[in-house]
């Protein structure tokens, strides 16, 4: 399903890269452009993050998965130089870090898009372009703003406290990408977005990524980084569950299985001969549906079902999806 | 730091507060020395019984004088503006950007201290100026007569005095800002830490003026307190004054910076 996004982007080479599963990376090489060994934060007693040993090479789009307090910007944070770890280290380009990266190569949003109120877009981009030592015309910072989505002519001189929430975000990756950076660090990009502006950030990304631009995401939305990442980390509890590769996760294994009945009653039936069945166990059933998860074959549960006498309206086979993926491993992490 | 500073000061020139602070820094004088100046018709009026009054006070040098403190107009408005404009930095997130962009927690600091201490330096000298013209032209005794030469000394002193007030101001205010990050709780701190600091000078000055001759003038703000009173500087007590103004506000940057340093940020 991702790779067919990309395909519809008309970025061949990624979507190959997410349909086979095997690449990593959009870039040509493996380079690995940020490490973390050990990385930990403590706050009195409490580890916000523990023991995290990450890696990003160039050319991804690195998604961090995990609920509330996980510790996804906590570990941006200590990445933008924001906190200091208290434990362990990270590498950003090969060199090792301990506080505020030098130079422009790393640029990001934490927590929320950090704009001066009272200016308007250009004025924000010009003290952004002073901050970081760059100097643009004005025309290349109209030109910015119209990479994001934003008219220059029709914002005018409108102040950002008159803008709405997602004209704030567009101006802030606007304020991102005109440093030239080559690591994002994004959190919570999707936050208070409209369906639009969704696909709007998810293309942005996606042409910027497709320049070099490698990116680490962080999102309560695990649908949409479905969609534009092509690695996943997940975090529960401040420890790094899982890396992997989204290709990966969806060529090797069917999730689920999902057959829809006629009636409810029918679907209790259809409940009541799994849950007698010995390999058929691990179903759910939600009013006219079950979803059977696991990769069973859905000529066996075809045939099970006809055996019983039970009428079936439809049957699909549903691709593991990060959500698909969050659930299964932060469950077996609790137990 | 170069470009901290025209961030900074970008920010300045374009915030509405600042446009503010300017239009009252223009407007205090004209209200001040224009009260003073319609107090003296009014006690000149006939029939009017002054006796108990000095209006030998309302002099354009009182006004000069009154304006370097810390407890008068713009002792309270430059630390409220730099603490709100500081704070800004920290809660719109834009400090937060300048050390994603990399840029050391240190310079930072100093462009905060730096660019405080050159608009509380301009405004105050610009005030001062404005008080002193203003004096001149319609206050009658101090300024509104020739000036002599041991009063362009003390003129010459005192400024020096009061721009070392305003800078140790914004050192506390930029130290606090940093430290405190919320708005408000830090502009209260900022003003009663000015408002503290230039009651401690002037009650200390009135307890005991033979011991402060030799030490107090060590305290900060004290200097200008002892100005006010004897009308003239010593020069012992000018340098000494100097020097507290630089150690105290050494000291408070230290504290600040290393505080500023080490914390984490949202």
């Amino acid at each position: 399903m991702a790779g067919m996004y990309y395909l519809l982007l008309g970025d061949f080479e990624h979507a190959n890269e997410r349909k086979d599963g095997i690449t990593l990376t959009t870039a040509e090489n493996n380079e690995c452009i940020l490490e973390t060994v050990n990385l930990s934060k403590k706050y009195k007693d409490v580890y916000a993050v523990h023991n995290v040993n990450m890696t990003i090479n160039k050319g991804d789009i690195y998604g961090f998965v995990g609920e509330n307090g996980a510790g996804k910007t906590t570990i941006i944070r200590l990445i933008t130089g924001l906190a200091s770890p208290t434990e362990g280290t990270f590498y950003l380009f090969g060199e090792e870090r301990s506080g505020a990266v030098k130079n422009r190569r790393v640029a990001g949003i934490v927590e929320n898009v950090s704009l001066n109120r009272s200016m308007n877009a250009i004025e924000n981009l010009k003290y952004q372009c002073y901050i970081c030592g760059i100097t643009k015309t004005n025309e290349e910072l109209a030109q910015v703003l119209a990479d994001v989505g934003l008219d220059p002519n029709s914002i005018g001189k409108k102040t950002v406290k008159n803008f709405s929430l997602g004209m704030r975000q567009r101006l802030g990756i606007a304020s991102v990408i005109i440093q030239d950076p080559e690591l994002v660090l994004l959190d919570e990009p999707m936050n208070g977005l409209d369906p639009q502006g969704f696909v709007d950030m998810r293309n942005t990304i996606v042409r910027l990524n497709r320049k070099g631009i490698t990116f680490l995401i962080s999102s309560h939305i695990l649908s949409e980084l479905d969609k534009v990442c092509n690695r996943i980390g997940l975090i529960s509890k401040g420890i790094l569950l899982d890396e992997v590769s989204v290709g990966t996760l969806h060529s090797k294994s069917t999730a689920k299985t999902l057959i829809d009945f006629d009636s409810a009653e029918e679907a209790a039936a259809a409940q009541r001969q799994f849950y007698a069945s010995e390999h058929l166990n691990s179903t759910v059933l939600s009013d006219k549906t079950i979803t059977v998860y696991g990769s069973a074959d859905i000529n066996d549960i075809i045939a099970f079902l006809v055996s019983k006498n039970i009428r079936i309206s439809s049957i699909n086979l549903k691709e593991k999806t990060v959500e698909d993926y969050y659930i299964e491993k932060v469950r077996g992490q609790n137990g | 730091m170069g470009k901290l500073l025209k961030a900074d000061f970008f920010r300045i020139i374009r915030s509405k507060l600042f446009m503010i602070v300017c239009i009252l820094t223009g407007a205090f004088p004209f209200l001040t020395a224009g009260l003073y100046y319609l107090v003296i018709k009014i006690m000149k009026m006939p029939g009017m019984n002054t006796s108990g009054m000095q209006v030998n006070l309302l002099t354009g040098r009182a006004v000069v004088s009154d304006s370097f403190l810390l407890s008068s107009n713009m002792g309270l408005l430059l630390p409220i503006f730099i603490t709100i404009f500081i704070c800004a930095d920290v809660s719109n997130g834009t400090l937060r950007n300048k050390i994603i962009a990399g840029r050391s927690r240190t310079s930072i600091y100093f462009s905060h201290l730096i660019s405080s201490s050159v608009i509380s330096a301009v405004l105050i000298l610009l005030e001062v100026l404005l008080f002193f013209g203003i004096s001149c032209l319609i206050l009658p005794g101090h300024y509104g007569a020739a000036i002599d030469s041991e009063e362009i000394v003390n003129l010459v002193y005192f400024f020096i005095t009061g721009l070392f007030t305003f800078i140790f101001s914004a050192a506390i205010s930029t130290a606090l800002s940093l430290m405190m990050k919320h708005t408000a709780p830090a502009v209260i701190v900022t003003v009663v830490a000015g408002m503290g600091l230039s009651l401690i000078g002037q009650i200390l000055h009135v307890a005991d003026p033979a011991l402060t001759k030799k030490w107090l003038c060590l305290i900060p703000t004290y200097t200008n307190s002892g100005f006010l009173s004897s009308g003239k500087f010593e020069t012992v007590s000018f340098l000494l004054g100097i020097l507290s103004y630089l150690v105290f506000g050494v000291l408070i940057t230290v504290l600040g910076l290393m505080r500023f340093k080490k914390a984490d940020l949202k």
